[in-house]
């Protein structure tokens, strides 16, 4: 799983290289977690460029980071989503609460607030 | 007519593995990039379910079944856990009883969304078994 900090340091961007499930979120809730609290940002961008496959488990760990970064004045993004996983982020309701976006390009355009 | 069993621990490892089984096993009905994904995405909510909730903290058997006939695709996903108390409050779209866990509660209805049929049974103490059927169309 490839972390950066991005947009003046108040960007954390995961690309995670796995499937996203049950098994695996908990090493990408326990990463990200530990660098907000380490690195002060108070965004998430979660770049899918490597991600294959991804179930509810997935769903229930970006609401988690959502709700973190909220607190904080934050945003949740998702970039590279392929069709089948950007199905499931418009059934759970997720596309609703994040902000998707179709490039790293658009991410690093995006004006933060707060 | 195909079909086929797979026994394995209730270990979150094993979440990957039936995706990748049932995978291969439909490959012969040759279905879409869609209906695979769907089909795999319906697997895992089931099996992870079992490993979540079935044994609590021990590890115990989940069985995958497949069986194909003409163009439909029957998958068994069966446990000898602890079982369901309220199959109807299970079935919720949200509920879940492991909310601590970030677990979002969609899994059924994802199961539900995602094929044409499905069937939960469920017994406390003695296990659950999910029934999903989905044609894949030719």
């Amino acid at each position: 799983m490839d972390t950066k900090i991005i947009k003046q340091k108040r960007t954390l961007l995961i690309s995670p290289q796995c499937d996203i499930d049950h098994h695996s979120v908990a090493k990408i809730r326990t990463e990200t977690d530990r660098l907000i609290s380490s690195t002060g940002v108070i965004n998430i961008a979660f770049d899918f460029s490597g991600v294959g496959f991804m179930d509810s488990s997935g769903i229930g760990m970006i609401m988690g980071r959502y709700r973190k970064v909220k607190a904080l004045g934050g945003r949740v993004y998702i970039v590279n989503a392929r069709p089948e996983i950007m199905r499931l982020i418009g059934l759970s309701g997720l596309a609703d609460i994040v902000t998707i976006l179709d490039t790293i390009g658009d991410l690093e355009n995006e004006h933060d607030e707060a | 007519m195909n079909m086929m069993k797979l026994e394995f621990l209730s270990r979150s490892e094993n979440e990957r593995f039936a995706r990748t089984v049932i995978s291969a096993f439909v490959l012969e009905l040759d279905p879409t990039m869609q209906e695979l994904s769907e089909l795999k995405t319906a697997v895992s909510e089931a099996v992870t379910n079992a490993v979540i909730h079935a044994y609590g903290e021990k590890n115990g058997i989940i069985t995958m079944e497949g069986k194909i006939t003409e163009d439909t695709v029957e998958i068994i996903i069966s446990d000898k856990g602890k079982g369901i108390e309220d199959i109807e409050l299970a079935m919720e779209p949200m509920y879940t009883e492991a909310p601590e866990a970030e677990r979002s509660g969609l899994g059924f209805t994802i199961m539900q969304t995602f094929t044409d049929e499905l069937d939960v049974e469920s017994m406390p103490g003695k296990g659950t078994k999910i029934t999903m059927r989905k044609s894949i169309k030719r």
